[in-house]
């Protein structure tokens, strides 16, 4: 007897650790009515959205009403309670039968490390221990961050950087982009494509900002930094680009008193005193001088070709243009050009082409021989 | 006739009283002078001359009319219709097709002042028998007809320069700014050039006037060349041009050639040279007169109106030649009448 209730009593704990087996976390509560669900301790990180879906197993014979809560306990943190896609707070499940109810749980994104504890509370099913394990840090700041902060190039070059902007606030924000450009300088934002000044990030999401900057035409070989931000009303973010500029490439071509009209006779020979010049802040290699000239037209150059320049320095040029015997009285355009490896220049000088006057004079010849005639048929005729 | 030789002779008979009278300080006018203005008066105050000036008028005013309304119909370089640099000078050359333009009834019409001046002036002296009585005075013979030259010129000139500037009065009414000082040397130049035309003129009916000795024939003789360079004679410069166009309308040389040798056949007439030379004058943008410019003349050349100087040069032919042709008519009438004999008829 005392060995059958001995037995009894093991096979009481078998069927109790069976059912503590089969039921993670058994909630009993009177009358065979229990709250149960599977993931009772989650880790997430700050911003997730966690989902549980509770199930409300009624076993007993009567209908069972449950008024349903959530306590949170600590702050920043939002629930919401939904069954059937309505909110819900108060729930009835027929005998021998079990309800689900979904619970949305968010973590906050300012948040510290560590294990959070909540509860939902179901009236006569019982209470429902949840816990929540955040796995890091929450920051609720805004990041941005440039994927090449250092460009190089010269001066004609445009700088493009690509920025990340990530708003890990927890509302929308919207903010104002600025780069703090040298004088001279010209940046500007594109997203997706479009120029902006401003833009709009959802909460915890991020976006890719190119920006562009143009450096000053006389901008000087520098390291030049760019404070660039993006400011919303409560968030800024801030980050830094540099653009390296190797040197500048100016070349300039004209005459040395800088008049660009000239005249020639029909068939002559002009000189013009050109002055190349460099202009930029790097020096200039081979730069070759060549003309575009009406047809039958020649233009030479004394010297054709300048191996290097320095920045800043001035060469004079001669070019002999020479018209074309058959060019008609009036205006052409000859082109001038130095061409430098890096840069070139133009140069378009009007020729204004003139008659020659030696037939003019012979036409007055040929009125002085008519007056010379009549004067001697007046001599021959007249006052005998 | 025998009023104006009364006053020649009482004019050089003061002329003489002068000379004789060492003392009188005012001096004389000469008596080819005299001639001159006596010519000069006779024809003003012809019926002939009036009735002249009224056609040649009229057609001007019609000419300004048509330039006007071309204008304010906004007619202006046809290439380039907004370039108002020689606007002024449009009231000269544009025309809104219904009449000719100014030049066209100019070169047209002026010639006929030039006729209807000379054609009578010394066969009609001639037949009358004044000729004879102003001979007789103590005039220099060939001053005779030097007036008659002069006389004419001077009132040709009178007409063309008066209606030039009425067109250029109207000009200015109507467009309502002045021309530049460039464009006034221009309107200018074509002004003298036309009086040498219809010196030209005078000269050849002076010189049929010489020749012929009744009024009528040479009247008809100057009608029949007016009509002949001026409606006849492009039809045969036509006429002459298809006969001997190249048969190869491809080769570009013989083309050209064919065009200039037809260019210069053209120009053998007055009309023509003087119309070439006024129109250049007044289109500053004409640059050359051929009518073929090659691909390498026009490569690269910008269209910009001639200088004053340049649009001479490039007609200074055509005015030498104009010039040379008055000055040879005037010398063959010369010579013709210095070698015929003068005599009294009664």
């Amino acid at each position: 007897m005392k060995r059958n209730s001995h037995s009894r009593r093991i096979a009481a704990a078998a069927l109790l650790t069976i059912a503590m087996l089969l039921y993670a976390v058994p909630v009993f509560a009177a009358g065979g009515v229990k709250v149960y669900t599977p993931y009772t301790n989650l880790s997430a990180p700050p911003g997730e959205t966690l989902n549980y879906e509770v199930d409300l197993i009624n076993d007993s014979d009567e209908i069972q009403t449950a008024d349903l809560s959530f306590s949170t306990g600590s702050t920043g943190w939002t629930y919401e309670l939904t069954a059937g896609g309505h909110a819900i707070r108060q729930i009835a499940v027929k005998p021998k039968e079990s309800q689900s109810v979904n619970l949305a749980l968010t973590v906050p994104l300012e948040v510290e490390k560590g294990e959070y504890s909540f509860q939902l509370n179901a009236g006569s099913f019982g209470t429902l221990p949840l816990k929540v394990n955040v796995s890091e840090k929450g920051s609720y700041k805004s990041e941005l961050t440039a994927d090449r902060p250092n460009m190089q190039g010269h001066s004609d070059s445009t700088f493009t950087y690509s920025l990340t902007l990530n708003n890990r606030t927890a509302s929308k924000q919207t903010y104002a982009l600025t780069a703090e450009a040298p004088a001279g300088w010209d940046a500007k934002f594109t997203v997706d494509g479009s120029g902006v000044t401003s833009v709009d990030i959802d909460p915890n999401a991020s976006k890719s900002v190119t920006l562009n900057l143009t450096p000053a035409e006389n901008a000087t070989a520098n390291t030049y930094k760019v404070a660039v931000h993006a400011a919303s009303g409560s968030s800024t973010a801030d980050t830094e680009v540099e653009a390296v500029i190797t040197g500048t490439y100016g070349i300039s071509l004209t005459t040395s008193d800088e008049r660009l009209s000239a005249n020639v006779t029909a068939g002559g020979e002009r000189k013009l005193e050109l002055v190349v010049k460099n202009t930029g802040s790097a020096e200039l290699t081979d730069i070759n001088l060549t003309g575009t000239t009406p047809a039958e037209w020649e233009v030479s150059f004394e010297p054709k070709t300048i191996s290097s320049l320095k920045a800043g320095d001035s060469k004079p040029v001669t070019a002999t243009i020479k018209s074309s015997s058959k060019a008609l009285a009036g205006d052409y355009v000859v082109g001038l050009t130095a061409q430098a490896a890096e840069k070139s220049a133009d140069a378009s000088i009007r020729m204004t082409v003139k008659t020659s006057v030696l037939w003019g004079w012979i036409g007055v010849l040929i009125v002085i021989a008519v007056a010379a005639g009549v004067y001697g048929l007046f001599r021959k005729y007249g006052r005998r | 006739m025998n009023a104006w030789a009364d006053k020649l002779r009482s004019s050089i008979g003061k002329f003489r009283r002068t000379e004789s009278e060492a003392a009188e300080t005012v001096r004389p006018t000469p008596p080819f002078w005299v001639m001159v203005h006596k010519e000069f008066g006779d024809h003003i105050r012809s019926w002939r001359f009036v009735i002249l000036l009224a056609i040649v008028t009229l057609a001007c005013i019609g000419s300004i009319y048509t330039a006007v309304t071309a204008l304010k119909a906004g007619v202006s370089q046809t290439d380039n219709p907004t370039d108002t640099r020689f606007l002024f000078l449009n009231m000269f050359t544009v025309s809104d097709g219904n009449l000719p333009n100014f030049l066209t009834f100019l070169s047209f019409l002026a010639p006929l002042i030039g006729i209807a001046l000379g054609f009578d002036s010394v066969n009609s002296e001639r037949n009358k028998g004044t000729l004879s009585r102003v001979l007789s005075q103590p005039v220099h013979r060939d001053d005779f007809l030097n007036a008659k030259f002069v006389a004419g010129l001077l009132l040709i000139a009178v007409v063309i320069f008066s209606l030039g500037l009425l067109v250029m009065g109207m000009g200015l009414y109507t467009i309502g700014y002045p021309p530049t000082p460039e464009e006034f040397g221009r309107v200018m130049l074509t002004l003298i050039i036309t009086t040498v035309y219809v010196g030209l003129w005078l000269n050849l009916s002076l010189l049929f006037s010489v020749r012929f000795k009744q009024a009528a024939t040479s009247a008809l003789a100057g009608i029949a060349l007016w009509i002949f360079f001026l409606v006849f004679f492009g039809m045969i410069v036509n006429l002459i041009g298809n006969a001997t166009s190249p048969s190869d309308a491809s080769d570009a040389a013989s083309v050209i050639q064919h065009s200039n040798a037809m260019q210069l056949l053209s120009r053998l007439s007055p009309a023509q040279l003087f119309q070439e030379a006024a129109s250049t004058l007044l289109l500053p943008d004409v640059r050359t007169l051929n009518p073929f410019v090659t691909q390498e003349q026009a490569y690269l050349a910008i269209s910009a109106p001639l200088s004053l100087g340049q649009s001479l040069l490039l007609v200074w032919p055509h005015i030498v030649a104009l010039i040379a042709e008055t000055a040879v008519c005037f010398a063959a009438s010369y010579v013709m009448f210095m070698r015929q004999e003068v005599r009294s008829r009664s």
